[in-house]
């Protein structure tokens, strides 16, 4: 494996790709663009494609269509979903069908670039997607995709955190971004936000609706030292669910 | 008696007549022969066809054998004076003076054959006439019978006879009708029958009529007449009797009350308003709901009229639809809004004229059924159909914007982060940018249209006007350079209440969408045309296209949504632009296969006599 990694961009709108052209032009890829799933597969079947961002929707094959034909016929290439307007359903469809992640439009070139240097990186490493398998997850814990992981306190609360795999895969973090106590969250909405120190962001989606009823300040104060133990002290925030029976269900949990 | 008859003139022929008739009935006289000189003498030969002897010698006529009487015919006394001396003894002898009483005989005869002649004339026209009567009488249907004073039938026709079944006329002649009824079904056992009362007739002089009813199934009905028959002096002789079955009518009478029955249950018990006025919108008949309605009861409508009843702004839209019909003499259906009791309430009403017997409108009758609640419940509908859509609005924005705001951040970015050395690559980016913001600009743009609660700035207009100001629009388009666009205006239609620039608006996008489908060659055909069952101008839009696939129609006024790239809210736009003008959208398919857009909008009234707008 050369060290110019080849990425396939695919969208059925010119100015998309360009656009990720553009963003990614400094970085040591190659890119590739496909306005449409049949073209992508043809790329992919005359080319070595080592990540693959496709738009959601598309007409005719969409982008889960595709990503199925790819998780089958190259299971080591990593697919970024990229959506047109992120909700928490059709991010989690794409990850529970086997995205590496997920992207929403408008993207900045740091949010873009957090998530194909995770993806780049993954696919260094020579490791598949491992698909929210929760490696190493205690009991009680619910896992939310590849990012994200859930506690249901006794009294109610959802204490929520983030994976230890995505913590790996984002490198070192500068500073995070988290909601304040009283702020009330949008299941979908991001809640998360890391910078790391190449400059990339990247962001979480939170799994449920509800008021933040408490920040762990450790992660505000020392992120990289917290998040060593992103199940122990290195939890997020507790939320008090405002809808939690009608969103478990969304969550498939 | 023996008799010869001497002179064989004229007399002698009448004198045999007179003998052989039968005027002589006391004196017979047996004429054996008649003697003249002369053998050809009238007498003489009429004596021969008689096959009386004719004798030219009077020696030998007074000699015939038995001679009884000479009857001298001659008028010559020398004759008579003969016959003196040669009659012999025992013949009597009538000369020629007494003969004359044998004329006078004669044309006593005459006389009286003509009186008999006359009267067997007059007897002749009498049973004519008779005959006639009596064949008048037998072929009514309805049962007569003369009865005299004691009751007893003296005369009856033959569906009399045929009725109480009885062999001949003679049969019933002499009976009494109580006898002969008894069998039938007009038996006089029945109650009713008692009312019959023949005696008083005959005291009074008073005609009786009573109607008997038998009972089903051999259901009948009958009108019995009994009349007083008088005689020249006045006085009663007898009684003419009619049975007259009116079971028809009866029972026609029945179905009509039964009809009336039937009609005004329906109509009271009917929760739609029901109402049937005259020519003159004066109510005839309302049901009670409809009084109920306006607070009164339903004799307080009769011989009113609706302006004269109702709340003004209710009475104008009757009034206006009423005569709408009448106009047009058919059945219509109206959206109609009243005000009742402050409110407004809507009714969906059918109007339609009534016909008299001869087909000519007599009336209008009105079903007006109350849809407020539906009404409610609909604008509900439309409220979460607005809402649903509106959900799928922001969706729908959410994706169309995000692509281009996609390209305006990164293309931004990269300016600010690493601006090029070419002013070319700056100039392209920067290009980019400002299309892609374009491009936001005209999603947010239609989006407000489709959304905008303004409300559009009408104009009474003839939609033959609207086709001809839109080409102008569309001919310098170079989407629509090789289109070859053509009008079929409608004569004179109605005006509609539009405003102009948005119809136009909504031409356009439909021309522009034929266009494209066309591949921009082709023909667009810009049609106007009245439906008078519907009340509706109609500006249709027809291309020779391709057509709209079926799995597409119901789809294409959803908002973004699009078979060719474009943000897919023009037809959704247009939808709500029509939908604001109170007019309907409908898509068909041509005849070759091209998409139809007809474009539906209420049409004015009163406004047929439109001045042309349109030349060729």
């Amino acid at each position: 494996m050369s060290d110019t990694l080849n990425v396939l961009v695919v969208d059925d709108e010119q100015i998309v790709l360009d656009s990720i052209r553009k963003h990614l032009r400094k970085e040591p890829y190659e890119v590739l663009t496909a306005l449409s799933a049949g073209t992508a597969l043809d790329i992919l079947q005359h080319n070595q494609i080592d990540i693959v961002l496709t738009d959601l929707m598309m007409p005719e094959m969409d982008g889960l269509e595709l990503m199925a034909v790819v998780k089958k016929q190259y299971p080591d290439s990593p697919v970024i979903m990229v959506t047109g307007y992120a909700t928490i359903n059709t991010a989690l469809q794409a990850m529970q069908l086997g995205a590496f992640d997920y992207i929403a439009k408008p993207f900045t070139r740091a949010e873009l670039r957090g998530v194909v240097q995770r993806a780049a990186d993954l696919r260094r490493s020579g490791a598949t997607s491992n698909n929210g398998s929760g490696n190493g997850i205690e009991e009680g814990f619910k896992n939310v995709g590849e990012h994200v992981w859930i506690m249901i306190e006794d009294n109610g609360n959802a204490l929520i955190g983030t994976e230890h795999h995505f913590i790996s895969m984002i490198g070192k973090i500068q500073t995070v971004y988290l909601p304040e106590v009283g702020d009330e969250l949008r299941q979908g909405g991001v809640f998360f936000q890391a910078f790391t120190s190449d400059m990339s962001s990247h962001n979480i989606l939170s799994p449920l609706s509800g008021e933040v009823v408490e920040v762990n300040q450790l992660v505000l104060n020392d992120p990289t030292g917290a998040l060593l133990d992103p199940y122990g002290e290195g939890w997020l925030i507790r939320l008090k669910p405002s809808n939690l029976d009608e969103e478990r269900k969304v969550l498939g949990l | 008696m023996k008799t010869v008859i001497i002179g064989g003139g004229k007399g002698c022929r009448s004198l045999i007549d007179l003998t052989t008739g039968t005027l002589l009935s006391e004196l017979t006289i047996d004429v054996v022969a008649v003697m003249d000189i002369d053998v050809n003498a009238p007498g003489m030969v009429y004596a021969r066809e008689h096959d009386i002897d004719t004798i030219t010698d009077l020696h030998t006529a007074l000699a015939i054998e038995g001679l009884q009487l000479v009857i001298e015919l001659t008028g010559d006394n020398s004759v008579l004076e003969e016959l003196y001396k040669l009659l012999p003894p025992g013949v009597r002898l009538i000369d020629h003076e007494f003969t004359h009483l044998f004329w006078d005989l004669i044309n006593a005869q005459d006389q009286l054959a003509e009186q008999l002649r006359e009267k067997e004339e007059l007897q002749r026209k009498l049973w004519l006439e008779r005959r006639f009567l009596y064949d008048v009488f037998d072929t009514l249907e309805d049962l007569v019978i003369v009865l005299d004073r004691d009751k007893r039938v003296t005369r009856a026709n033959a569906s009399f006879i045929r009725f109480v079944n009885a062999p001949s006329y003679n049969a019933v002649l002499g009976k009494t009708c109580v006898d002969l009824l008894a069998q039938t079904e007009l038996s006089c056992d029945d109650p009713v029958a008692t009312e019959c009362d023949l005696e008083k007739i005959f005291q009074t002089g008073v005609e009786q009529t009573l109607v008997r009813h038998t009972p089903p199934p051999h259901e009948s009905h009958w009108e019995i007449i009994r009349q007083p028959l008088r005689s020249r002096e006045g006085e009663i002789t007898g009684i003419l009797a009619t049975w007259h079955k009116i079971t028809d009518q009866i029972l026609l009478k029945r179905e009509v009350e039964s009809a009336v029955q039937r009609f005004k249950s329906l109509v009271d018990a009917a929760h739609d308003m029901i109402s049937i006025k005259d020519l003159e919108g004066r109510y005839i008949l309302v049901n009670p709901i409809t009084a109920e309605t306006f607070h009164m009861k339903p004799d307080d409508f009769l011989g009113k009229t609706a302006s004269e009843l109702l709340p003004p702004e209710t009475a104008q839209v009757v009034e206006m639809d009423d005569r709408k019909v009448l106009r047009s003499g058919e059945h219509m259906t109206f959206a109609e809004t009243y005000v009742i009791d402050g409110m407004d309430k809507h009714f969906n009403t059918v109007r339609f004229p009534l016909r008299d017997y001869k087909g000519e409108i007599s009336g209008i009758c009105s079903i007006a059924r109350d849809l407020s609640k539906e009404h409610e419940l609909q604008q509900q509908l439309v409220q979460t159909t607005k809402l649903a859509a509106l959900g799928n609005l922001a969706a729908g924005v959410a994706h169309e914007i995000n692509n281009p705001l996609t390209g305006i951040l990164a293309y931004a970015e990269d300016l600010l982060e690493d601006p090029p050395d070419d002013p070319d690559d700056f100039q392209e980016d920067m290009s980019v940018i400002i299309r892609e913001t374009k491009r936001c600009r005209d999603i947010v743009r239609n989006l407000l249209d489709f959304s905008r609660q303004d409300k559009p700035r009408f104009e009474e207009i003839s939609p033959n006007r609207v086709v001809d100001q839109v080409i102008p629009l569309v001919e310098k388009l170079p989407q629509f350079r090789d289109i070859q666009i053509e009008k079929h205006p409608a004569h004179a239609p109605p005006l509609v209440r539009c405003d102009p620039r948005q119809l136009q608006q909504v031409m356009l996008n439909f021309m522009t969408n034929a266009a494209e489908a066309m591949n921009g060659k082709g023909k667009i055909l810009l049609r106007t045309r009245y439906s008078r069952r519907r009340n509706e101008c109609i500006i249709s839009v027809e291309d020779n296209g391709p057509g709209i696939p079926e799995n597409l129609v119901d789809k294409i006024f959803d908002p973004f949504f699009s078979t060719k790239g474009t943000n897919g809210l023009g037809l959704a736009v247009s939808w709500g632009i029509i939908e604001r003008h109170g007019g309907t959208v409908e898509v068909d398919m041509s005849d070759n296969g091209g998409a139809i857009f007809n474009i539906m909008l209420p049409a004015l009234d009163n406004s047929r006599t439109s001045p042309q707008t349109v030349g060729s």
